[in-house]
């Protein structure tokens, strides 16, 4: 099987049933990566198209230095935090909407854990809670725990050291611990 | 090591990325400490509920999509009125309504030329066409008796003039 700079090398000479691969290698877990910033399906699949729209208007650019799928991600972050931030400042009532339910969400002490689940989903709640945390430590720990990259592989996608990496994933974690902690309590061992 | 350290320590674990002899350090804690203890539930569970926020799969037409929407953007913008003909315009209300300002633009045009040709005749008209007819015969005969008055036509060599 050919690797993945074999094929952007057909690419780059012209030969678009080679991006046609690339896409079938890599659409899935790029569209599911978006995902978890968005948590739409629809947007998801647009901003996916996005990505390898950019990476195939700049095959001409790219040089195999580090892995395909790195450089992929990379984009694909670029992509994701932009979107989010124009659709930040064009939706401010959204943001005052999410605000309010970070609020739900964090509040270990309200009485209302187990309305919280009935009213929304886990998907909705891990969604929110990932929301609220710094971009970096977002971003950490989606790629280590949901497209299974290694903290090295993490590091060259966000542009720092393994160390920082690994402190992103240990703060966006305590604090999704602190926010999802009404659900855990819920739910129990039992329940996951 | 303090509860912080052993904290991140709890961290590593839940994701499998564990350094041996510091495990055993971190077990040892575990053994005496509760709010450790607590919080290694915590992360546990923590770790597991991400999972289940399951991934999702792509549309089949994901390629077809990207290679039309490729050629799409390449062509570039097309003029306003051809974008109304475009086979992606799903909004088809453009093209109703310009196809009824149409016809309705055909019917009122037809109907204007069709209301100037016909002339109503009245009796009005009748009166004024016998009027018309009168003075027309009255000229005819009286022409030749008015010139008359006028007398035989008289040449004048010196003044070069008649009457």
């Amino acid at each position: 099987m050919e690797t993945d700079i074999e094929l952007m090398r057909r690419v780059k000479s012209g030969d678009d049933s080679a991006f046609t691969e690339l896409m079938k290698r890599h659409y899935k877990s790029i569209m599911n990566y978006i995902y978890r910033f968005t948590n739409d399906r629809n947007d998801s699949e647009d901003l996916a198209q996005e990505v390898f729209l950019r990476v195939y208007r700049s095959v001409k650019e790219y040089r195999p230095q580090a892995k395909f799928s790195t450089w992929l991600y990379k984009i694909a972050t670029n992509v994701c935090l932009t979107e989010i931030k124009v659709k930040g400042r064009m939706n401010k009532v959204s943001l005052d909407e999410f605000q309010e339910n970070k609020g739900d969400v964090r509040d270990s002490n309200s009485p209302s854990g187990y309305d919280l689940i009935n009213r929304r989903d886990i998907r909705d709640s891990i969604f929110q809670a990932l929301n609220a945390i710094p971009e970096k430590e977002r971003t950490s720990i989606i790629l280590c725990k949901y497209e299974g990259l290694s903290y090295d592989e993490v590091a060259d996608v966000i542009g720092c050291t393994v160390g920082a990496v690994k402190t992103y994933i240990h703060r966006g974690r305590m604090k999704l611990i602190d926010k999802l902690k009404p659900i855990l309590e819920e739910r129990g061992e039992n329940e996951l | 090591m303090n509860c912080e350290n052993f904290k991140d320590l709890i961290l590593d674990y839940t994701i499998d990325d564990r350094d041996k002899s510091q495990m055993d350090e971190l077990k040892v804690h575990l053994d005496v400490c509760s709010e450790c203890n607590e919080f290694l539930r915590f992360a546990n569970l923590e770790w597991k509920l991400l999972d289940k926020w399951e991934g999702i799969e792509p549309k089949e037409d994901y390629i077809i999509k990207f290679w039309e929407g490729l050629n799409h953007r390449e062509e570039g913008p097309k003029p306003w009125l051809f974008k109304l003909f475009d086979y992606r315009v799903r909004n088809w209300s453009y093209i109703s309504v310009l196809s009824l300002f149409l016809i309705i633009s055909v019917v009122a045009i037809v109907y204007m030329r069709a209301e100037n040709s016909v002339v109503k005749y009245t009796e009005k008209d009748r009166e004024d066409e016998k009027l018309l007819f009168e003075v027309d015969r009255t000229i005819s005969f009286d022409s030749a008796d008015v010139l008359e008055i006028y007398g035989l036509w008289k040449f004048d060599n010196d003044n070069n003039t008649g009457g």
